[in-house]
Order: structure tokens, then sequence, then C-alpha cells
């Protein structure tokens, strides 16, 4: 019975624990006629099938967070099509624009994971575009306004839905675990330039080390999208998934 | 009026044989059923995440049953069709039925 416990733990990372646990008890009921190694045959079937999308999702959505930060540093580098405003407006675009790239990744990752069906993806579409439009168009009042009122529509229709309220949790959740590490990235990089390795005008006077940006690169483009992801599936399979088994 | 949901043919099957099974349709039942109707030996994965996707699509419900011994004191997981599920087996049913109308395939000139 220990290596049913294994698997069930096994099966339990790739889905909830109840539908692990009904699974391998399915398995083990058939395993007397079948035998053991369709037992194990079976379950690395299931665990197949069951976690192929979390891969696929996170190398997607990795890949969407890229192109949405790469896409939009090149198009200001090259002058096309945006600017981005001047202070005192600046900070919050720039809060805006991080915001936008994460709800895109999550997206992606949601799209592919939970399938174009999922109510949470289709939240998490209804927020993204008109934010990514506003923040790109912001200099034509009329689009911005619209933008901002049809997301704010979109914040209150789902605030009345309970389902949607969860998914509305869900995105804050994921938007606050991706600022905490902003945040930590910038406090590691402070600390590092102030303590360790200062620069003699200030800041501004040397770029930091290579090691130090390597670091600075993988927090910000690695550790946040895998955090932000696994922040997400995590609360979809408590939030959304398990409510018709509980 | 809302359109029922599109299956595919897979997803008919299992719906069929959660009619057939009634009550006690779980994964082992609904492999067996399909296995013994359809001569189709189901992947325990492929069945798992059909049912799971039919779960999101609202086509069919699960609960929890009793633990059992046999199973390790693992509870059951039993599924059944739900209204919109029916709507959308009978929508599909309808459709092959008509494209079979006057073809006479089973037990006809083209068998």
């Amino acid at each position: 019975m220990r290596s049913a416990s294994i698997a069930e733990w096994i099966v339990a990372r790739v889905t909830s624990k109840n539908r692990a646990a009904s699974i391998v008890g399915d398995l083990l009921e058939l395993e007397p006629q079948k035998g053991r190694l369709w037992y194990w045959r079976s379950l690395a079937g299931v665990i197949v099938s069951l976690a192929w999308r979390r891969p696929l999702a996170f190398a997607v959505a990795l890949c969407a967070y890229f192109a949405a930060f790469g896409g939009s540093f090149l198009m200001v580098y090259l002058h096309i099509r945006f600017t981005i405003p001047d202070s005192p407006w600046r900070a919050l675009w720039g809060v805006f624009f991080v915001a936008s790239n994460c709800l895109w990744c999550i997206l992606v990752y949601a799209a592919i994971r939970y399938g174009a069906r999922d109510r949470v993806t289709q939240l998490l579409l209804a927020v993204s575009v008109p934010i990514t439009v506003g923040l790109y168009f912001w200099e034509r009042p009329i689009i911005l306004v619209a933008c901002i009122a049809l997301t704010i529509c979109v914040l209150a229709t789902s605030a009345l839905n309970n389902k949607l309220r969860r998914g509305l949790l869900m995105v804050l959740a994921v938007l606050i675990v991706n600022a905490g590490i902003f945040l930590l990235t910038a406090g590691l990089i402070a600390l590092h330039q102030r303590f360790l390795h200062p620069a003699p005008m200030g800041n501004g006077g040397m770029p930091p080390p290579l090691a130090v940006q390597c670091v600075e690169f993988c927090m910000l483009f690695l550790i946040a999208p895998l955090a932000m992801t696994s922040a997400y599936a995590r609360m979809h399979n408590s939030l959304i998934a398990n409510q018709s088994l509980d | 009026m809302t359109r029922p949901a599109s299956l595919g043919e897979f997803e008919q099957v299992v719906l069929l044989a959660l009619l057939r099974l009634g009550d006690n349709a779980y994964g082992v039942t609904i492999r067996s059923e399909i296995a013994e109707c359809t001569g189709r030996e189901v992947a325990p994965g492929a069945l798992y995440t059909t049912l799971d996707r039919m779960e999101e699509k609202g086509v069919l419900r699960s609960w929890l049953g009793d633990a059992t011994p046999q199973r390790g004191g693992r509870a059951k997981r039993y599924f059944a069709i739900t209204k919109a599920g029916r709507a959308a087996l009978i929508s599909a049913q309808r459709a092959y039925q008509s494209l079979l109308e006057g073809l006479d395939l089973v037990g006809g000139a083209n068998a």
C-alpha cells in the first residue's frame, strides 16, 4: 500500500488530491486482474495525460512574457507606434505596463492549460485587452476613456458573479506575486550597489557587474513568470477546479 | 436559447456509457462498459482527461462516493450526465441520424 500512497502523491502533483485518490483507487481495483506492470504503465500514462499541458503552457507563457517586454522596448527604441508619458504619469504608466505584460503571460498560460472556455481565462482576456490598448493609445483621450470604462465594467460585472469574483482574486494575487518579485529584485540590486559594489557617482554612474545583471534577468524573466504561473495554477485548482467535487 | 455544447466522438461514447451505467458510473465501470460495447480498450489517462474536460464543459458532473477496502480506502469518483450534456448528446445523435438517413448503412446493401 505504500507504493499506492507514493503513486497518489505523484498524481496529486498534476491534479487535485480528491481526483488523485480516486484515480489511484480505480487502478488499484483493476490491478489484481491486469497485473502490476499494467498498474504502473497506466499510472505513467495518466500522469503524462494530465501533465503535458503544464510545461507546454509555461514555455509558451514565458515566450509571451519575453515578447511583451521585448516587443515594447523595441517599439520604444525604434520610435514606432507609441510613446511613454512624461512625469508624473510615467510611474503609473509603468505599473500598468508591467501589470499588462503579466496579464498576457498568465492569459497565454491559462488558455493552454485550462482552455479558452475557462471563465477565468475569458476574464483575463476581457481585462488584458482594454488595459493594453489603453496603454498603447494613452495619448488619444477617447480611446483611453473607453478602455478605462470597459475595464471598470468588466471588473464590476465580475465582482457580482461568485466564480468570477474568485477569478478576480486570483488575478490580483498573481499581480501581487509579480510586484513582490519586482520589488525584491529592485531591493537586491539597490543593496548590492550600496554595500558591495558602490558606484563612484551614485547609482547612475556605473552599470552593475554582469553577475548582478544575470541575477536581475533571472529574477524578472524566469522566477517571476514561474512564480506567477505556479500561484495561478495552485489557486485555480483550489478555488475553481474543485468546486464540483467538494 | 443557448446552443448545446459540441461533442467529439469519444465524448459521445463516454456520455452513452454514463447513461447505460446509471448510478454506478465511475472510472472502472466506464472503461469496462466502453470496452464491452465498442471493443475499444481505453487508456486510463485518455479517459480521465476526457472526463475532466467534459466536466469543465458542464456536460457531466462528479461527486465522491464511499471509500472501499479493495481500493486501499480510496473513494470512487462517480459521474452523471447533466441536463446540458443530455441536450448536447441528443443534438449530436440527431445530426448522425440525419446524415445516415437514406443511406441504409446498417444491414442494407451498403453493409
